[in-house]
C-alpha cells in the first residue's frame, strides 16, 4: 500500500482537508482533522485494508493512526502479524 | 469557558510535524459552557437524540439521574453556536472504593451533538473542557461503562483506555439492540423497522409479553422455598449483606443504602429483586434489570447485580429465576465472578456473546481516563492498583447507566 491511496481515501471519502494539503506526518487525530465519525470510517476501511476485523481495544489511537505514515505502518504490521500467525 | 462561537479554522498545531499551517480546514470553533440550572429544559430537549422517550420521562430521568444523584451536582458540558445549545457531553457522579479507600469518579454519560453540527470536531472540544475542568476539581479519572462503537473509539482517539473485557454472556436469543454506525441511514431504517416487525411478529405467535409480566406471574403461579421477590430494593439488607461478605480490595462502586436508594430509582428502567433469606437474614440476592420501554417492549433482561453467602444461596438464586422462565434472553457480566460462578452460569447455558469482535462491535468494558498527565507513572492506577488491569475491577452491569 502507498501513501497516495492512504491520501485519496482521506480526501475524497473521509473530505479530509488542510491547508497546504496532506502530508506523510500531518496529524489527523490529535489535530481533530478527523472527527469522531471520520475515526470510525477510518477504523472500518482499515479492517477492510487488514482484512480482518480489529480490536479497538488492542490499538493505541492517538499514536497508532495518528498520520499517514503511522497508518501505514500499522498496516503492514498487522499484516506480517497475521501472515506470521498463519505459517506457525 | 472558551472564546465566543467563531466559525472557519482552528489554530491548533499539527502535532507530530510542528507545522502549524496543516490545520483542518472545517472545523468549527464552539463556546463550551458548564451546566446551570438556566440549560435543564434545554438538556432534557436535546436528549431526545438519545431515547425516543416522551418529554415527561425524559424529564423525570433527568432528574434522577443529575439533580438527584446523591454524589455531585450536575456535571454536563454544553457546546453553544451563539446563544443555541447545539451538544453536550454528561458526567455522573460515582463512588468507588479499592482496598478501602473511597474515591469519586465521574462516568461519562450521555452524549448528543445535533445532527447539523456532527463532523466538525465538537466532541473533541468539548471533551477538551470536561477533561480540563473535572482534573481541576480534583477527579482522579474519568470512566465510561456504557460506550457505543462511535463513542468508543472516538475516546480512544482522545487518550481513553480499555481495561479489558468485561466478558458479556447470555443465555437465549434476542436480536443486536446496538446500532451499526457504519451503514447508510436507510439501511438502518430499514434494519430498525425488520426488527420491529421480527418482535411484534413473536409476541403475536409466541404471546410473549413485557418480560416482567411473565416473571410476576410464574412467581405467584410457581413460589420457591426461602425466596422472595419484590419491585423495591431492601437496601439496607443489602448494604449489609455486601459489607459482611469478604471484599478482595477490587475497584468497585460503593453500596450502601444510600447508593442503592437512588440507583435502583432509574425510571427507565425496571427491576425485580430475588432474596434469599435465612434466619430473617438476607444470605442472597439477585437482581434482573430491564428497559422500560414506552413504545417497544423488551424482552431482554439482564442480571444487573448478584451477591450470595455461599455458592448453594447463589445458585439457588439463579435456578429459581432460570425455573420462572420469562425471558428470551438473560445477559450479565461474568468477569467480576470467580471461576466458580462462571462455571455455574456455563452450565446453565451462559454462553459468550464476545464471538466476532469489531471495530463496531466492540468488548464491553470499563474505558478510562486519568484527568491529570496521563504520562505519569502513576496515572493508570488508583489506591495501588493498575486500572488497566481488568482482573484489579470488580464491575457490575448496575454501575453503568444502560441498565
Amino acid at each position: 500500500m502507498d501513501r497516495e491511496r492512504v491520501i485519496r481515501f482521506l480526501e475524497h471519502e473521509l473530505h479530509v482537508n488542510v491547508h497546504g494539503g496532506l502530508r506523510a506526518d500531518t496529524s489527523l487525530i490529535e489535530s481533530g482533522a478527523l472527527d469522531s465519525l471520520g475515526i470510525l470510517r477510518l477504523a472500518l476501511w482499515i479492517e477492510n485494508e487488514v482484512g480482518r476485523s480489529l480490536d479497538p481495544s488492542t490499538i493505541q489511537l492517538p499514536t497508532d493512526w495518528n498520520t499517514i505514515d503511522s497508518i501505514l505502518a500499522f498496516i503492514a504490521r498487522t499484516r506480517n502479524h497475521d501472515r506470521s500467525a498463519a505459517t506457525r | 469557558m472558551t472564546g465566543v462561537p467563531q466559525p472557519g479554522e482552528m489554530t491548533l498545531r499539527a502535532t507530530s510535524s510542528g507545522d502549524t499551517a496543516r490545520i483542518p480546514l472545517r472545523m468549527t470553533r464552539y463556546e463550551v459552557v458548564p451546566y446551570s440550572d438556566e440549560f435543564q429544559d434545554t438538556v432534557i430537549d436535546i436528549s431526545r437524540f438519545l431515547s425516543p422517550d416522551s418529554l415527561e420521562r425524559r424529564r423525570a430521568y433527568f432528574q434522577w439521574k443529575f439533580l438527584d444523584n446523591p454524589y455531585v451536582d450536575p456535571m454536563i458540558y454544553l457546546a453553544k453556536s451563539g446563544d443555541r445549545v447545539v451538544g453536550m457531553r454528561a458526567f455522573s457522579g460515582t463512588k468507588w472504593e479499592v482496598d478501602g479507600s473511597e474515591y469519586m469518579i465521574p462516568c461519562a454519560t450521555n452524549l448528543v451533538v445535533l445532527p447539523e453540527h456532527r463532523q466538525r470536531g465538537i466532541v473533541r472540544q468539548i471533551m477538551e473542557v470536561a477533561h480540563t475542568d473535572l482534573a481541576r476539581r480534583g477527579f482522579p479519572i474519568a470512566i465510561n461503562l456504557s460506550a457505543r462503537p462511535i463513542t468508543h473509539i472516538a475516546s480512544l482517539s482522545m487518550g481513553w483506555r480499555g481495561a479489558g473485557p468485561l466478558e458479556d454472556v447470555r443465555r437465549g436469543t434476542i436480536s443486536d439492540p446496538r446500532p451499526r454506525p457504519g451503514i447508510g441511514r436507510v439501511q438502518r431504517r430499514v434494519q430498525r423497522l425488520w426488527r420491529r416487525a421480527i418482535g411484534y411478529a413473536k409476541r403475536r405467535v409466541t404471546g410473549s409479553r413485557p418480560p416482567f409480566k411473565r416473571f410476576d406471574q410464574a412467581v405467584v403461579r410457581s413460589p420457591r422455598h426461602g425466596i422472595a421477590v419484590d419491585r423495591y430494593p431492601w437496601a439496607d439488607s443489602m448494604a449489609g449483606l455486601v459489607k459482611r461478605l469478604p471484599y478482595d480490595g477490587r475497584l468497585r462502586h460503593v453500596r450502601d443504602p444510600q447508593y442503592l436508594e437512588w440507583r435502583y430509582r432509574n425510571p427507565l428502567s425496571d427491576y425485580r429483586f430475588v432474596y434469599r433469606q435465612q434466619h430473617g437474614v438476607l444470605e442472597g440476592y439477585l437482581v434482573i434489570g430491564t428497559k422500560a420501554r414506552e413504545h417497544a417492549p423488551e424482552v431482554e433482561a439482564y442480571i444487573v447485580d448478584w451477591e450470595a453467602s455461599s455458592a448453594e444461596v447463589r445458585a439457588a438464586l439463579l435456578e429459581a429465576v432460570l425455573d420462572w422462565d420469562a425471558f428470551e434472553a438473560l445477559a450479565v457480566w461474568q468477569r467480576c465472578f470467580d471461576a466458580s460462578v462462571r462455571a455455574l452460569l456455563a452450565r446453565h447455558g451462559f454462553e459468550t456473546t464476545e464471538t466476532d469482535i469489531s471495530i463496531t462491535s466492540p468488548r464491553r468494558t470499563v474505558l478510562m481516563r486519568p484527568l491529570g498527565r496521563a504520562d505519569r507513572q502513576d496515572a493508570w492506577t488508583l489506591g495501588g492498583r493498575s486500572l488497566l488491569e481488568i482482573g484489579n475491577w470488580d464491575v457490575r452491569m448496575i454501575y453503568s447507566d444502560g441498565f
